[in-house]
């Protein structure tokens, strides 16, 4: 009797030791944020934020020293010439020396945790947040300025012209916010925004894709809609625009190509697989990487480039400067891979603290 | 597999609800019902056989059994089987139901988290196991994560007088430590069975309010409204033990058996009637064993 009694004790506590090991804060799966800059590779996976060698995956720092199971990173980090802003998913938003990856200041405040890139323009931190607001930080000291409310999650980075603010949610609607912080037009779209909008060369036109399966033009000045596309299946990753044509994905794994004045369908390649992330820009043509795990390069015209599969699943666009292209994938082998402009694979790694 | 079977089809009818209810909150707690009001039948059929088992336990027979061959456990379950068998009882009446519950009962829990998308990666899993057909997921997503003072994706804490005190975990021990407590059979404290429920209703409260202080309080809503749904039905189905939790029951009852009270006019199933007695074959019980005198070998004598 004895003995069984020690038994059921013994299980519980082990059950309660298990379960407490295995729940951080908030449990959220997601994927690496990565992010590109001169040589080096940012990326916020798990319980740290990475900065590595671009050129061989190599580790230079960790943040932070020791892993918290509190403390998880996601949210794509925002990298300048000397620091890297990034966000966790204990809702605390972080800046950090580029070069050592040491703490330079933290805002604690939020009310919910960060899943979005945050931009920066003129000394001011633009931070998204999973509580629906965009946060206004001051650069030097992280200190709080403003916050604008939306009806959702924020997970777009926001884009920022001279005027206003760009910020599209969660709760369907595309913002513009002046630089106090103030309302300056609101327009509905067909569904959630994931993807960052994208700005025209000149400002004037936002392109912005939601899940309600469209792609549509506004004009900045007013939120007035200058034309709609409609698309197979959501459309989940960012657009790029080259020379007057708008490129754009959605999750059937059709790419289109759009006038970017008119909204007119140019041609368009059907993969087949899914296409989350959506694309990014090389010299001479665009990059992408499919849900299932394979990397595809096209001209602008369409022809394929090169194909390489890492594996895993990719929900986010490759990053790319002028010698390498860098993808996460998650469920694979590795974490992160690196390529040349060719599509030759050069490294893969999975960092470890 | 799984997936498909039970978490796409869950995770689709939590949504509908959701577009009828336009509440994720209220949709956890209604979905919650939907399901255990589902797996009710199996509750009853859990109950009865539990029921069965313990009238079984208060069978001399049965006893007498126990006593008999408490040194020799084959033979113990042989006889147990058999008694069984007499009895109509299925050992296994008891467990099979909870078995087949928990699956569903795991799918349930998974189907809200998986419902709660909070990141992307989380947001286009959830997109992929939508029915279109049932379900305009561009419409409905993503869920309106605010329930009362709660932010459903995230564990809950209220803030009181400066403090930040988590409501919905105390509230989610109080109601576990409740139900366990119902469920606790009035019998001896020596019965293994009552010293495993004791035990149990100590520990599930404190493990249930250690996952709702540290998951998110869209699950803790589903916690409490599985708790408060399994009193009611304890109560509905008589099974509650009301003394448990009230002592001064246990002295009324007390006081009525022993006629001290006013008599209790009590509804008896057939099956809870004890059988009759059967005469022992041999009068072992509260004696000492009486063993046959041997006859002690004669000694040779030495010549």
């Amino acid at each position: 009797m004895k003995k069984t009694y020690v038994l059921l004790i013994t299980v519980f506590i082990g059950i309660t030791l298990l379960l407490s090991a295995c729940v951080p804060g908030p449990r959220v799966t997601g994927s690496p944020g990565i992010t590109l800059s001169g040589d080096m590779v940012f990326v916020s996976y798990s319980n740290f934020v990475y900065g590595l060698d671009a050129a061989t995956g190599s580790m230079e720092w960790a943040y932070p020293d020791e892993a918290d199971n509190q403390v998880v990173f996601y949210a794509p980090p925002l990298v300048t010439d000397e620091f890297v802003y990034v966000g966790d998913l204990a809702n605390e938003f972080h800046k950090l020396e580029k070069e050592s990856g040491k703490l330079v200041w933290t805002y604690p405040d939020a009310s919910s945790y960060y899943i979005g890139q945050a931009a920066e323009a003129n000394g001011v931190i633009y931070v998204p947040c999973n509580d629906g607001a965009l946060y206004a930080l001051d650069d030097q000291d992280g200190k709080f300025l403003w916050k604008f409310e939306t009806g959702h999650y924020i997970w777009a980075q926001p884009q920022i012209t001279e005027d206003a603010i760009f910020v599209s949610s969660m709760d369907h609607f595309v913002y513009a916010i002046s630089k106090d912080g103030d309302e300056l037009w609101s327009q509905e779209l067909a569904g959630a925004v994931v993807s960052t909008p994208l700005l025209s060369e000149d400002g004037s036109t936002l392109f912005v894709g939601s899940l309600g399966a469209q792609m549509v033009a506004l004009d900045t000045s007013n939120g007035e809609i200058i034309w709609t596309f409609d698309s197979a299946e959501s459309v989940w990753g960012n657009a790029i625009l080259i020379e007057n044509a708008l490129y754009f994905a959605d999750s059937a794994g059709n790419i289109y190509v759009l006038d970017a004045e008119k909204g007119e369908q140019l041609w368009k390649i059907e993969l087949g697989s899914p296409i989350v992330g959506g694309l990014t820009g090389i010299e001479g043509g665009f990059t992408l990487a499919t849900e299932d795990g394979v990397m595809k390069a096209f001209d602008t015209e369409g022809t394929p480039l090169w194909e390489s599969t890492p594996g895993g699943e990719i929900i986010q666009a490759p990053a790319v400067n002028e010698e390498f292209v860098i993808v996460g994938s998650i469920n694979g082998d590795n974490l992160l891979y690196g390529f040349n402009l060719s599509g030759v694979q050069i490294w893969s790694t999975t960092p470890e603290n | 597999m799984w997936e498909t079977i039970i978490i796409q089809p869950f995770t689709n009818v939590l949504l509908l609800i959701n577009s009828l209810v336009h509440n994720f909150g209220v949709s956890i707690i209604l979905f919650t019902i939907l399901i255990r009001l589902l797996t009710h039948p199996l509750t009853v059929q859990q109950f009865k056989a539990t029921k069965a088992m313990q009238g079984l336990q208060e069978d001399p027979r049965y006893k007498k059994i126990q006593e008999k061959y408490k040194n020799d456990k084959e033979k113990l379950s042989q006889e147990q089987m058999k008694l069984y068998q007499e009895k109509g009882i299925k050992p296994l009446g008891s467990c099979l139901p909870t078995l087949i519950q928990l699956p569903l009962i795991l799918g349930l829990y998974q189907s809200v988290t998986k419902a709660m998308a909070s990141s992307p990666f989380e947001f286009f899993q959830l997109e992929k196991i939508i029915y279109p057909k049932l379900i305009n997921a561009a419409e409905l997503l993503p869920l309106e994560h605010q329930f009362l003072w709660m932010d459903l994706g995230q564990p809950e804490r209220i803030n009181l007088f400066g403090l930040s005190i988590p409501l919905l975990a105390i509230i989610v021990v109080a109601t576990t430590f409740l139900q366990s407590k119902l469920l606790q059979p009035p019998t001896s404290a020596n019965d293994q069975s009552a010293m495993l429920t004791k035990s149990m209703s100590i520990y599930m409260p404190i493990l249930m309010g250690f996952m709702a202080y540290s998951l998110a309080s869209g699950l803790a809503i589903y916690f409490l409204t599985s708790n408060v749904f399994g009193i009611i039905q304890y109560a509905i189905l008589g099974r509650a033990n009301w003394s448990n939790i009230f002592p001064f029951l246990k002295k009324k009852d007390e006081d009525t058996k022993t006629g001290k009270g006013k008599k209790e006019i009590v509804d008896v199933e057939p099956e809870d009637i004890p059988e009759p007695e059967e005469e022992p074959e041999e009068k072992t019980v509260n004696m000492k064993p009486v063993m046959p005198k041997k006859k002690r070998p004669q000694r040779k004598k030495r010549k």
